[in-house]
């Protein structure tokens, strides 16, 4: 199989041998991280962009050591320190961006499709989504299968619950489509006023954590923005740990092959207790260094097509 | 003046010659022979009254860089439309007569279309004062809306349609819970959960129907309501009009009979508007209620946006496609020429309801008959591309398609504003 895409706008598009091949070349990437020297000359002489439209500290470092792994020049453009906020719009931007010669830009966006309009609007220059909207974050899920797959062997027919705010979460919706993608079996539980319209055609819905942990393979918890209880769609943080956190209690009960993990960063005592951040079960962690190795496998694959 | 317009078919009928004579339609025959001082050999085409849109926003006063008045006659003309009401919601509001009286003399001074002012029902669309509509009837109003910002408040919604009553004004509603809608950019369901995008729920539109038609039949005000894009708004409205008859009509865009959401699969804002496009069950039930009689005509919301404005991100891309010149030749296209609709269908939905509506006199292509009329040939397409489109506005849905259903001449009181033969 040969990648063929300039862009990763999500995964939702991909096919089961696409995400297989990032998969693989980030497993044969990862062995670098722990090398003396931690450098590859695979980019060197490429110049990469971090266009950050919202706050991000681990996706924004992530992208900046995967491309410095593989010695490729890393320029991070932030919306607070660019000319974004005098009314420029994100296509000048991000022609801007190519007037000064970036062969790739990672766009993190509060809204969603705009990396699709970088994409489509910019055919030399790679684009690679770091999260829009609430629409897709395909490298945390892409970080994340890769770090089940590696724990257990496989995604095939594993059982996966992803537990929060579904409906504004860009990476339940890319784990969603990739999980799905490869066979893993996937379900979700939240409040019902956090399910986006439709989820059950799409998966199995709980509203009862306790009834959906049942007979899971993997949990992981999506982080909640304190915004959505100011807006009324929860009553309090602390009926919605009581209700959908990893409470002491709900840790006691859980087998020991069952992992845990969590995009980051974590509300201690909200979405899971310390003991179960820091526990047995969690991967948090790894999904962190994980990331590194999934992003160079991205970047790389992506500067195939374009060196073409 | 003497014009011949030869070979065509009155709706699709049999084969006729036409003689416009001092603005009206002086003889039709078989074959007509007399000189005239234009004759237009327009074999195998279909002769139609000029079509009335009751919805479009000009973006005057104040819109010059997305639309001029000029530039919105010559689109309505190329669509085959001589008589469009125009929206309020413009820099400065229309809420006041001397702004209804500089529109309608403009347009007037263009002289291709007759410009229907629909002023608004607030004074600045701040939902606070009622306009002087009696003044603004007499202004040449035809209609009060608040078109996208529909009246919050649900007691001055209630003064303002038995205000509208006693001064005989027709209003025209939008109807919408905004903080139902929130910040959504399309209908709430599957696709908006596929592309992430915030939705806009069906109960935003339904409530707001309710709601307006509970209060404008408690207080039995005339009233039409804009843009229906649900099923479920069809049961609803049908449900009123079988009750309270006489006092509710109501609009479908082309574009919601055309399209549904799955439309935006490419965050194409060319496919965004309010409301929203929905589901394809929906679209089918309005393409029942357009047969039915439950909604009575057909209307645009010609909505002209500036390219720099659209290419953006889609949710922050304004809400509004163009229509007025695609509005024949769509409905010609998808539905007359595939069989679905008949042209006497289309004379009703898009000729003579809005033109009754409004209180006109519908137009019958007959010995008599003022001359506003619309000439298209069925078989023969064009390409919607930004060159082709009169408009300032070029984004339209069907940008980049080809629609069959040309117009070859459009004629206001017997004079031509519009050809292309």
């Amino acid at each position: 199989m040969v990648w063929k895409r300039k862009d990763l706008v999500g995964l939702k598009g991909l096919s089961r041998e696409e995400i297989g091949l990032i998969l693989e070349t980030a497993a044969s990437f990862k062995e670098v991280l722990f090398r003396e020297v931690k450098k590859v000359p695979t980019l060197r002489g490429w110049t990469i962009a971090n266009l950050f439209f919202e706050p991000s500290t681990r996706t924004r470092v992530s992208f900046e050591l995967a491309g410095k792994r593989l010695s490729a020049d890393m320029v991070n453009v932030s919306a607070s320190s660019s000319s974004v906020v005098k009314g420029e719009t994100l296509l000048d931007t991000a022609k801007n961006l190519r007037a000064l010669v970036c062969d790739i830009i990672v766009l993190r966006h509060s809204l969603a499709g705009a990396c699709h309009l970088l994409a489509s609007r910019l055919p030399d220059v790679g684009v690679i989504n770091a999260g829009d909207g609430m629409n897709e974050h395909p490298t945390q899920a892409l970080l994340d299968m890769f770090t089940i797959r590696e724990r257990l062997g496989t995604l095939e027919g594993i059982k996966v619950l992803i537990v929060g705010d579904i409906l504004h979460s860009r990476v339940a919706r890319s784990n969603i489509w990739g999980l799905t993608k490869m066979g893993a079996d996937v379900s979700v539980c939240g409040p019902v006023s956090l399910l986006p319209r439709g989820i059950e055609k799409v998966v199995k819905v709980y509203t009862d954590l306790d009834e959906a942990m049942k007979g899971k393979d993997v949990l992981m918890f999506l982080r909640i923005q304190r915004e959505r209880q100011e807006a009324g769609l929860f009553p309090s943080l602390r009926e919605y740990h009581r209700l959908y956190g990893l409470t002491e209690e709900r840790l006691k009960r859980l087998a020991t092959k069952v992992i845990l993990m969590h995009p980051g960063p974590v509300n201690r005592g909200v979405e899971m207790v310390p003991a179960g951040v820091d526990g047995e079960n969690s991967v948090i962690l790894e999904q962190v260094t994980n990331g590194v190795a999934v992003r160079m496998a991205v970047l790389y694959l992506v500067s195939t097509v374009l060196r073409r | 003046m003497r014009i011949l317009l030869k070979g065509i078919h009155i709706e699709g009928r049999e084969k006729r010659d036409l003689l416009v004579e001092g603005g009206r339609i002086a003889r039709i025959a078989s074959s007509i022979k007399e000189s005239a001082d234009e004759v237009y050999d327009l074999d195998g085409s279909v002769i139609l009254p000029s079509l009335v849109d009751l919805h479009a926003h000009s973006r005057q006063p104040g819109g010059d860089e997305k639309e001029t008045l000029r530039t919105f006659s010559l689109a309505a003309v190329h669509g085959g439309v001589t008589a469009v009401c125009t929206m309020p919601n413009t820099n400065p509001v229309v809420d006041n007569p001397a702004v209804v009286r500089g529109l309608r003399e403009e347009a007037q001074r263009i002289g291709l279309i007759d410009l229907l002012p629909v002023a608004s029902i607030t004074v600045g669309q701040k939902g606070e004062t009622l306009t002087e509509m009696a003044g603004l009837r007499q202004a040449g109003a035809v209609a009060v809306s608040e078109d996208g910002l529909a009246v919050r408040d649900s007691r001055l919604m209630r003064y303002a349609l038995e205000y509208a009553r006693s001064v005989g004004l027709l209003v025209m509603l939008h109807c919408e819970d905004a903080r139902l809608s929130d910040r959504g950019s399309m209908n709430e369901g599957l696709i908006s959960l596929k592309l992430g995008l915030r939705g806009i729920p069906e109960i935003s539109e339904t409530i707001g129907l309710l709601r307006d038609l509970e209060i404008a039949t408690y207080v039995g005000a005339r009233v039409h309501i804009c843009h229906v894009s649900l099923a479920r708004s069809v049961e609803i409205l049908s449900r009123y009009k079988r009750f309270y008859p006489g006092l509710v009509t109501a609009e479908v865009t082309p574009h919601h009979l055309i399209f549904n959401e799955e439309a935006i699969s490419g965050y194409d804002p060319n496919f965004k508007m309010n409301p929203p496009l929905r589901k394809e069950s929906d679209r089918k039930a309005l393409m029942r209620a357009i047969k039915s009689g439950k909604i009575d005509c057909v209307a645009t919301d010609h909505a002209p946006h500036t390219a720099w404005e659209k290419e953006v991100e889609f949710e922050l891309a304004p809400f509004g496609v163009v229509g007025l010149e695609t509005w024949l030749s769509s409905m010609i296209d998808r539905f007359v020429l595939e069989g679905i609709l008949t042209w006497e269908d289309v004379k009703r939905l898009c000729c003579d309801n809005p033109r009754r509506i409004l209180g006109m006199d519908p137009v019958d292509v007959e010995e008599g008959s003022v001359a506003d009329l619309v000439v298209v040939d069925p078989n023969a397409s064009w390409q919607v591309r930004e060159d082709t489109l009169l408009s300032k506005g070029k984004n339209s849905p069907f940008l980049g398609k080809s629609l069959r259903g040309k117009v070859l001449l459009t004629m206001r009181r017997g004079k031509v504003v519009f050809k292309d033969v």
